[in-house]
Order: structure tokens, then C-alpha cells, then sequence
């Protein structure tokens, strides 16, 4: 399952699945370099970073707002 | 037959009143808004903001809850006997500020809407900016110091002032909203790092009520911007039992002991202030 990191409460990242709702993971549970906005990969208890997919999206998004902001 | 004839009038009774409302709706009570009301609404959308501002026939929201309550949002805003929106406010892309964005925006008439200039990678993000696109709306960066007017109340824009912050809260949008006497300022997630911007700008940011900071985090409300800030009263918004500890004990203790009356979403429910210019009056749910 892919997650998209919303944000850092304290201790525990809130995390978005694909279907908009919200999953609180414990910060020690990702990978030390994780921060808000990346792409995780969850399998079973292992969550690794998903770097490749973090930077499409990022891309994407940005491209996406070009023209949104007066 | 007299039974019988008093069941047929009764029928006619009935009849006549349910299509006699379904066909004469201008003869409903309409829920038209007092030109001089001024209203501020703290919704209780558990651990998340929606605020709505009422002032005269004019009509601001500030952040639309997260994704779970999108829809009893929707609904209750049209309860409430709101159609439009001249201003939104996305105070930053966080999913318990935008979550039920798209949602206000596809059934609600829009004016401007105002947005920290600063993306996030969610789907949560991106329902929003699609629904901006499909009503072909733009989005408006705000300008700090800036001032526009919301009926007869007055809005001045007091962040975000740097262009780039490592925690997206700090690129909360915050804004003073000044209805003649009575002053409210709504911080959305902005923390310490903002605070001391704002100040250092040497914005006025006195309030008679301060939206807290970060659902009351300890990462917002520093001593002295409270101090400065100096309200009657503090709102806080958050979830009963959430499970990052907000309102911390730090920021309860420092509103304490600064004398502060304390309103809290997860406690009163809905918080709703009314003022006529000079007097505040509070009414809670809870």
C-alpha cells in the first residue's frame, strides 16, 4: 500500500491512503530521511520510502499549480 | 357520512398545506441575514478547523475541516442558511484544514480565495486544486499588511511573511478581523517562527479573541506574542481524545495563568461569538 505523508504531529506522522482517509504512524516506524509530502511503500510492518514516486509527484503537483495563483 | 366528510376536509387541510409548500416556496421564511450581524462561528469538526464569519450580507470561511467530515460540513453550512462565500481561506495545505475544501467550493457559490503561494503532494491537495479549476477560479496570495473589507468588518492579512518555511505550518495564512471594537485574530497552525515575524513587522495583532495557534500545540503561542496579542478570550479547536495530546498542558497553563477564558471544540461543541460593535456574547453547543 502507498502512502502520502500529510504531515508530522509531535511523534506521529499522518499519513494519506489512496482512498483520502488518515493513518497515524509512529515517526520512528519511517525511515529517518521521510518528510512531509513523501511517497511511503507499506508492506506488512516494513515501510520503506518510495524516492522516485516522491519526486514525479512533486513534479507533477508543481506543474499542476502554474497558473492557480493570481 | 358527517365522519366521512370530516376525513375529506381534513384531506384538503393536509393537502393544501403540503403542496401550498412545496409550490409557494416565497412564502417560506427566508433566513436573511441582519445587515448589522456580525458573527463568528468556531465549528466543532473534531480535531481540525472550520470557522465561518458572518458580517451583514457578507460571508467568509476560514479552513473546511478534513476529509472525514466533507460532507456533514457541507450540510451543516447550509443549515446554517449560507449559499455563498465571498472569501475562502485555505490557511495551508494541511488535510485537517483543506480536507472538505473541495467539498465548500463544488456546492457553494465562491468569491476569492486565499492560499498560502505553497503546494502539497496529498490527493487531499489536489481535489482542491481541481475544484478551483473547474469553477475556473483563481487563487489569491496573501499579501501581509494588506487590509480588505468584509461588510462593514476590516481584514488585514498577518502571514505568512517569508517566502519559504521548513514546516508547512508556519506558511499559515493568519488574519485580524476588526468589526468596529471587537477584534479576532485566527492564527491557523502558524507557529513560534511566524509569531516572531509578525511581531517583528510591528503588525497590530491586540484581539478581544485568538483562534489558537496549532490546536494548541506547544509549537505556537509563545509568552510574548500572547502577551501581545492580550485577548479576553481563547478558542481552541480540537478533537476529544486526539492522539497527538492537543491542546498541550504548556499553552492551557500559560492562557491560565494569563486569565484567559478558555473555549475548546472537543468540550463546548460549536463556539459561536456575536457582536454588536462593542459587546461580545459567546453561546456553545456544550
Amino acid at each position: 500500500m502507498k502512502l502520502t505523508i500529510d504531515r508530522f504531529e509531535g511523534d506521529i506522522a499522518v499519513c494519506e491512503k489512496s482512498d483520502r482517509t488518515m493513518l497515524n504512524i509512529p515517526r520512528h516506524k519511517l525511515p529517518l530521511e521521510a518528510k512531509e509530502g513523501d511517497i511511503l511503500i507499506l508492506e506488512g510492518e516494513n515501510i520503506t520510502l518510495d524516492v522516485t514516486e516522491s519526486q514525479k509527484r512533486r513534479e507533477e503537483i508543481r506543474k499542476r499549480v502554474e497558473r492557480l495563483w493570481k | 357520512m358527517k365522519k366521512l366528510g370530516c376525513i375529506f376536509a381534513l384531506a384538503i387541510i393536509v393537502l393544501a398545506a403540503v403542496f401550498g409548500y412545496q409550490y409557494w416556496p416565497s412564502q417560506q421564511p427566508q433566513s436573511t441575514p441582519s445587515a448589522s450581524i456580525f458573527q463568528v462561528t468556531f465549528l466543532d469538526v473534531g480535531q481540525a478547523d472550520a470557522i465561518t464569519i458572518q458580517s451583514g450580507d457578507s460571508t467568509m470561511l476560514i479552513d473546511a475541516g478534513g476529509n472525514s467530515t466533507a460532507d456533514s460540513l457541507v450540510k451543516t453550512l447550509q443549515t446554517m442558511g449560507f449559499n455563498k462565500f465571498d472569501v475562502v481561506i485555505g490557511t495551508h495545505p494541511h488535510e485537517d484544514h483543506i480536507g472538505g475544501l473541495d467539498a465548500v467550493i463544488n456546492q457553494f457559490e465562491i468569491g476569492t480565495i486565499y492560499m498560502p503561494k505553497v503546494t502539497a503532494t496529498t490527493k487531499t491537495f489536489e481535489d482542491v486544486i481541481e475544484a478551483i479549476e473547474d469553477k475556473g477560479l483563481s487563487v489569491t496570495t496573501p499579501v501581509p499588511g494588506t487590509s480588505f473589507n468584509l461588510g462593514q468588518a476590516v481584514c488585514t492579512l498577518l502571514a505568512p511573511n517569508s517566502q519559504s518555511y521548513e514546516d508547512l505550518n508556519n506558511y499559515s495564512i493568519v488574519i485580524r478581523i476588526q468589526y468596529n471594537q471587537n477584534c479576532f485574530l485566527f492564527m491557523g497552525d502558524a507557529e513560534t517562527d511566524s509569531e516572531k515575524e509578525i511581531l517583528a513587522k510591528d503588525f497590530s495583532v491586540k484581539a478581544d479573541v485568538l483562534k489558537v495557534g496549532h490546536h494548541g500545540s506547544s509549537s505556537s503561542t509563545s509568552g510574548s506574542f500572547l502577551s501581545s496579542v492580550n485577548p479576553q478570550f481563547a478558542v481552541i479547536m480540537v478533537g476529544k481524545d486526539n492522539d497527538y495530546g492537543h491542546p498541550h498542558q504548556e499553552t492551557l497553563d500559560k492562557l491560565n495563568s494569563a486569565g484567559i477564558g478558555i473555549y475548546r471544540t472537543d468540550l463546548n461543541g460549536t463556539i459561536t461569538f456575536t457582536s454588536d460593535g462593542t459587546n461580545l456574547q459567546v453561546s456553545t453547543e456544550k
